[in-house]
């Protein structure tokens, strides 16, 4: 199950509440970030980019203002962050490396 | 009347014994943990369900860890003995079998069963040898074999002091500090009568190997400088200094871990080996086998001399 586009469908990712697992942690490096699972002992590099948006996770208070945020320091357009954003956010969740939970 | 202890210090430890353990510097303060070892001949903890958590070979003795329920370990050295840490590690009962060699015990000891003791305290430790010289101390991690304590000794005999020889203990408060194991060395028999005299004086050959106490040991926790990442090559006539790729994950796989020890353990190994990729240089020393020692020392101490001082 993927992301609808921003706003709208029940199934909205961009409504959701990122925070980083239990038993998680992150170091960023100028080269990549590198994410450890403490309980499995599994390592996982990601680029400058995701590094950037591992350290911005449990700031904001949504994937839509995650969206926000990352649009205004890249320049980039809202559209084209939030598809990218989403896949990326799954990807962290399919490997135990994220959690996603709805907002009040 | 029973002597009093005297509080050494060793891996991050000050270590309380009667006698005094050998070859270990009087503590730098009185904030690391402190170990009380005892001694006897009763297994004090027969009898508790214990799970084996490692199993070896050392001094060609099967070694075997067990861990109880409540954390505390049983360290089987072969036919010599037990030593139990308690569960809390504020105490060591090392319980000799009769006839047990009094040299293998007392190198057991400093060699395994008290580094062991400093992973229970939550200390992070590397599988490396260490130098410490004028700009800091110096890491050379490696496998078992892998010619750093060769490196480290000629290092020594070069003028810098032995921080450790097989086991490096680190910390990441204000600084990152290297920390004092035992000022001993294991040297194979066959390594040159003159730099054995050089090093120090010889405590026991067991095994093919001069076990001594090095005269010039590291007397306080020091600043880390730069780690080098020793790798032999069948082939080779230089010793060839890289960049490391990935230098988290490559760090990682030479630190020192026993199963069983609490996730919290993991989490501070990550963040101070984190802290070392982005402190100190982390470079690849390559060499061929049949290489001296001081052809590597000479590339060692190139690449020092050429890198920036550590902030």
């Amino acid at each position: 199950m993927h992301a609808s586009e921003p706003g709208t469908g029940a199934d909205d990712i961009y409504s959701m509440r990122a925070s980083l697992a239990p038993n998680v942690v992150f170091r960023e490096f100028p080269s990549e970030t590198v994410v450890l699972n403490l309980a499995t002992g599994t390592y996982h590099g990601v680029n400058p980019v995701g590094g950037r948006i591992l350290a911005l996770l449990e700031e904001l208070p949504s994937i839509r203002a995650l969206v926000a945020q990352l649009a205004a320091e890249f320049d980039r357009p809202s559209e084209v962050i939030a598809r990218d954003l989403a896949e990326f956010c799954h990807a962290l969740s399919d490997r135990g490396l994220i959690e996603l939970c709805a907002t009040d | 009347m029973r002597t009093p202890p005297t509080v050494r210090q060793a891996f991050g430890l000050r270590v309380a014994a009667a006698p005094a353990i050998p070859a270990a510097p009087a503590p730098a303060g009185s904030r690391r943990p402190l170990v009380r070892i005892g001694s006897g001949t009763a297994d004090a903890r027969a009898g508790e369900p214990e799970e084996t958590v490692w199993t070896t070979v050392i001094d060609q003795q099967p070694v075997e860890v067990r861990r109880a329920p409540d954390g505390a370990l049983a360290i089987v050295f072969g036919r010599q003995g037990t030593f139990h840490v308690s569960a809390d590690a504020s105490s060591i009962h090392a319980a000799a079998r009769a006839g047990a060699d009094p040299a293998r015990w007392q190198r057991f000891l400093l060699d395994t069963v008290l580094w062991c003791t400093a992973l229970q305290h939550g200390q992070v430790a590397l599988h490396a040898a260490a130098v410490a010289g004028p700009g800091g101390a110096v890491g050379i991690a490696a496998g078992t074999g892998g010619g750093k304590t060769s490196l480290a000794a000629e290092l020594v005999r070069r003028g810098a002091a032995l921080l450790a020889d097989d086991i490096l203990v680190l910390t990441s408060e204000r600084v990152l500090l290297a920390h004092p194991a035992p000022h001993v060395m294991n040297l194979d028999v066959r390594a040159p009568a003159a730099l054995r005299r050089a090093l120090g004086r010889p405590l026991a050959t067991l095994d093919g190997e001069c076990w001594l106490e090095v005269a010039r040991g590291a007397t306080a926790p020091t600043p880390l400088r730069a780690v080098f990442l020793l790798e032999r090559t069948p082939g080779g006539s230089a010793a060839a200094i890289r960049t490391v790729d990935r230098p988290l994950i490559e760090l990682t796989t030479h630190a020192v871990t026993l199963p069983g020890l609490p996730i919290a353990h993991a989490r501070r190994r990550f963040e101070i080996v984190a802290d070392i990729v982005a402190t100190v240089p982390i470079w690849r020393l390559t060499a061929g086998a049949a290489l001296p020692p001081a052809r590597l020392a000479d590339a060692l101490e190139d690449a020092l001399a050429q890198a920036a001082p550590v902030a």
